[in-house]
């Protein structure tokens, strides 16, 4: 992953958060990321076609559930654990198909498989964020990890 | 005879008399929010300037239309209130330009535009018509007897 | 008219806001189906009768590809109108689903508006 890609990354992911979801991002400054949430939701999602790889999500159950309830258009109160870990899941989903397009065009045949999604202390995210390239968003007052690797 | 009611920037404004006309100036990154009722003859406008009113919560209750959130959900309180219903409501919305940001460093335009269209999903409404981005001001005119709204900028004038 | 619709999407998140953006569309609906695969889909359209069908490709169990092919090379099934929503915009995706029949494309994330505005080529809203 070069540079390029990445910083096409971040761009595409804060114009998917307010698109889709009608969510804020700011980049947060390389020299001062956002601190690890204790407990987070850790979304990948495979995709392979001229480029392989994992995209990752990682953020808090709280930014996840405001999320849903802003595509539900409901309460964040009402919204349950399961239907937060969908949108997650969708929020990476049409962010990894609108990055690809970015990179690739509308020639490449990609296969992204299904989005997965798991609870992740400090440690087990600070062990799948090293080594990868990555970036950190604060949306609305939460963090936003984005992470792409092999 | 025409009388201009004038929507300050961070103000809003409902008419309901044939012969006003609901304008505002200079909307660059600003958006211009305009709901009409053809059923009761009734028209709404707002000049919002930043998206979300957590960053100024004291500012937000002294001028509510400075912010999208709590100034599009405040005017739409107030069509509801001269006793609009949702269903006849005309939604339009102009702005979100990337006037005097040419660097669009801080994207404001997009932001307004991205919590109006929040606001909206989340009160069941869609957009009728819409004129976004762009590199101009705008200035905005709501005809209260037909429902007319014209958008000027950059020294051309039309419909939307 | 009210009409009766089917989702077809593995992600309640996208079932929920297509639904939710027929709702306010102002088209009137009698019942709306959901369904998280095509398997599920075709079971549902054996008893069913349905004016529209919605669907991702990215599902598991059965695709969207494989729903459509099999809707088309059903006789009762074949002159329903599709709609595909989807991530993917390979063109030569595309191609293979319009080489199908699929009436009409929308790549996600799309707005309720570009969704009522697809719609309406096929139902009618309410007056």
């Amino acid at each position: 992953m070069s540079t390029d890609s990445i910083t096409v990354l971040a761009k595409v992911t804060v114009e998917i958060l307010e698109r889709f979801a009608f969510l804020l991002g700011d980049p947060a400054e390389a020299e001062a990321p956002p601190a690890l949430p204790a407990a987070a939701w850790l979304a990948t999602l495979q995709f392979a076609g001229p480029r392989r790889g994992t995209l990752g999500l990682a953020t808090t159950p709280a930014l996840a559930r405001q999320m849903a309830a802003n595509l539900f258009g409901r309460e964040p109160g009402e919204i349950s654990d399961e239907e937060a870990v969908d949108a997650l899941k969708e929020l990476l989903n049409v962010t990894c198909g609108d990055y690809l397009h970015e990179l690739e065009g509308n020639e490449p045949l990609y296969d992204l498989a299904a989005p997965a999604v798991l609870p992740a202390d400090r440690d087990a995210l600070r062990a799948r964020l090293a080594g990868r390239e990555q970036f950190a968003l604060n949306v609305e007052g939460q963090p936003l990890f984005v992470f792409v690797g092999d | 005879m025409s009388h201009n009611v004038i929507v300050d920037i961070a103000g809003a404004a409902v008419a309901d008399q044939p012969e006003e006309v609901l304008v505002t100036y200079s909307l660059g990154s600003c958006i211009g929010v305009v709901f009409y009722d053809p059923v009761l003859r009734i028209g709404g406008m707002a000049h919002c300037m930043l998206p979300l009113s957590q960053i100024d919560t004291h500012k937000a209750e002294q001028k509510p239309f400075m912010f999208v959130d709590s100034g599009v959900v405040k005017l739409l309180d107030m069509m509801y209130q001269r006793g609009c219903r949702k269903k006849d409501l005309v939604v339009r919305v102009a702005g979100a330009s990337r006037v005097m940001d040419n660097s669009n460093l801080f994207r404001i335009g997009e932001r307004n535009y991205a919590v109006f269209r929040k606001v909206m999903w989340k009160n069941g409404l869609l957009i009728k018509r819409e004129d976004i981005g762009g590199e101009n001001s705008r200035t905005l005119r709501l005809f209260i007897a037909t429902g007319q709204l014209t958008v000027r900028s950059g020294g051309v004038e039309w419909d939307l | 008219m009210a009409y009766n619709i089917m989702i077809v999407d593995d992600s309640l998140t996208a079932r929920t806001f297509i639904a939710r953006t027929l709702e306010i569309s102002g088209i009137e609906l009698q019942q709306v189906f959901q369904a998280r695969n095509g398997q599920e889909a075709l079971d549902l359209l054996q008893r069913e009768w349905v004016d529209i069908v919605f669907v991702d490709i990215n599902m598991p169990v059965m695709n969207g590809v494989e729903l459509v092919h099999q809707m088309r090379a059903s006789e009762v099934l074949k002159s329903v109108p599709v709609i595909v929503i989807s991530t993917d915009r390979s063109a030569h995706r595309m191609n293979e689903l319009k080489a199908a029949g699929v009436q009409a494309y929308l790549t996600k994330p799309f707005t309720p508006e570009e969704l009522k505005a697809t719609v309406e080529r096929f139902l009618t809203p309410a007056a």
